[in-house]
């Protein structure tokens, strides 16, 4: 009986020990996709809550590559039930809080997605709620674990030295590698990352049609998505606020999201190439603040 | 009657989320080390933290144990043995209004099917133990909150305020789905529910129910179909709707 005891008492004892280092879900993805609260206190308003979607470039064999490829906003209602994808080009040159002036994707690399999120926070007047942050594993393990991603490709990519993409044009049910293909992918249109960036908010809205098509079909759906979702995410909120947010992603048709890019123009600063965002940005953010809509 | 197409709630910002964040916010400034984003070994802190919670958590853990002798106790939440729980007289559907000497009305049988949702090949036996101890729940909370949404409209505030949360609560009812209070002689002709629920810490849930009834509202008949979802939450031994989608109309 008592070493019946022992036995149980120290395998608790192990695992125990071992939960710290374990973490919420004890994933091992090289680049896993991470959820968190970017402020401590959530204050709700009007019904609005606003993620900030980051893309690193994280991934097995450079885990610590931090610099954000894909940075968005996405606002939803969720009292009308609609919401907008706000899409920043990486290379847009804008004010780094306590950094001086750079590339916005270089706030992600100073500072992680807390420094990120005050920067677009300082640039749009938008308070953020949510951050969620993926490397390339995570993107393509998700995209796998859910079957592909439908959508509508607007022309043939053949890029095989940049991001590999060789997709035709058409709808097509893209896998993990043709997803992270297709939203790397900037050589093939006329305007380079600003397309890059659009293209990576329809990818979005395409996941969003998916979970709706399939939940419609059966609720049941989202608790699949959820739980492939876990494999592959390190979630910083409870698994409560997780649920909902889940549900709450149900109740939003891609047809009530709008999807913008912020207006920018071309220009240098020094030798490097970047992009000025253009003074029409602000009555984008002032719509997107008051509705969490576009 | 009421008739209506398309309804969805969701309680985003009920009760249990306007609180803090579990831990402090990152404040990645000043430490260069924040940009790694894999599941590296913890720090030499946090191992020690887990060390001495562990030693702790061993000491309570034989104590409790010798204090209860070899018989362990199984947690209340993954309690129940055997088969499935007979109906209770309280899970009985309350009766249908009907007309003093006419026979009572049959309604359909429920077809129910619960089933888990697991995120990996195999699902523990602790898993399913905890998941076993949900299905009566569910059941129950389903039937009662549909049984009565139908055979005893007149009462739906009551029979939602259990299950439903107050701003669920106050939503469904805005949505006037179910039947009007002077239904008469209901037959629910089709009642069907497919539940899933997470494996795991089974503390999420959805809930498909999909009502076919006919009826009469003074002389004229009326046939609905409604299709609605619930999603639902678990605390401790209770679960609640805090979102739901409905499509409820007639059919000619």
């Amino acid at each position: 009986m008592i070493k019946k005891l022992l036995v149980a008492g120290t395998a608790v004892g192990v695992l125990a020990a071992l939960w710290p280092v374990l973490g919420p879900l004890g994933g091992t993805v090289a680049s896993p996709i991470v959820v968190g609260r970017v402020h401590r206190d959530f204050h709700p308003r009007d019904g609005k809550l606003f993620f900030l979607v980051i893309g690193n470039d994280a991934r097995a064999g450079n885990p610590d590559a931090s610099r954000a490829d894909a940075i968005h906003i996405v606002g939803v209602n969720t009292v009308t039930k609609r919401g907008g994808i706000l899409n920043f080009p990486r290379d847009s040159w804008v004010s780094i809080p306590g950094s001086g002036q750079g590339r916005i994707n270089e706030a992600l690399y100073r500072g992680g997605p807390g420094l990120l999120a005050s920067t677009l926070e300082s640039i749009t007047g938008i308070r953020l709620d949510y951050w969620i942050m993926t490397g390339f594993e995570g993107f393509q393990g998700i995209v796998q674990g859910l079957d592909g991603v439908e959508m509508a490709v607007q022309k043939d990519l053949y890029d095989p030295t940049g991001s590999g993409a060789q997709i035709d044009a058409g709808y097509q049910n893209l896998g993990p590698k043709d997803s992270l293909a297709y939203v790397r992918t900037r050589h093939n249109f006329p305007n380079g990352d600003v397309d890059r960036t659009t293209n990576q908010g329809r990818f979005l809205l395409a996941m969003l049609k998916k979970l709706r098509r399939e939940v419609t079909r059966s609720p049941a759906a989202l608790l699949r998505w959820i739980t492939i979702g876990r494999r592959y995410t390190r979630l910083d909120i409870s698994p409560k606020e997780t649920f909902r947010l889940a549900v709450l992603a149900t109740q939003v048709s891609a047809r009530d999201m709008g999807n913008e890019t912020v207006p920018v123009t071309v220009g240098s600063v020094g030798a490097a190439s970047v992009v000025f965002i253009s003074p029409g940005a602000q009555s984008i953010y002032s719509r997107f603040r008051s509705t969490a809509a576009l | 009657m009421q008739t209506h197409g398309l309804a969805t709630f969701c309680e985003f910002f009920g009760p249990g989320l306007l609180t803090s964040a579990p831990g402090p916010p990152r404040d990645d400034r000043n430490d260069p080390t924040s940009a790694k984003m894999s599941t590296g070994p913890a720090s030499e802190p946090r191992l020690l933290a887990g060390l001495i919670g562990a030693l702790a958590l061993v000491a309570v853990v034989v104590v409790v144990l010798a204090a209860l002798g070899s018989g362990g106790g199984s947690p209340s939440d993954a309690g129940g043995s055997g088969g499935e729980p007979a109906v209770a007289d309280n899970e009985r559907p309350p009766r249908p209004r009907v007309a003093a000497g006419t026979v009572q009305i049959k309604q359909a049988p429920w077809q129910m099917e619960i089933f888990a949702v697991a995120g990996g090949p195999r699902v523990t036996e602790v898993q399913r133990r905890l998941l076993k101890a949900q299905k009566p729940r569910l059941r129950k909370l389903v039937r009662s909150t549909y049984n009565a949404l139908f055979l005893e409209p007149g009462a739906r505030h009551r029979a939602i305020a259990g299950p439903f949360s107050p701003l669920s609560t106050r939503a469904w009812l805005n949505s006037r789905a179910g039947l009007g209070s002077n239904a008469e002689q209901v037959r629910m002709v089709r009642r069907k529910a497919s539940i899933g629920i997470i494996a795991g810490r089974a503390d999420s849930a959805a809930a498909e129910v999909v009502i076919a009834a006919r009826g009469e509202t003074g002389p004229r008949t009326f046939h609905v179909r409604h299709r609605s979802t619930l999603w639902l939450e678990r605390a401790h031994k209770s679960w609640r709707v805090i979102a739901f989608g409905i499509d409820q109309e007639p059919v000619t």
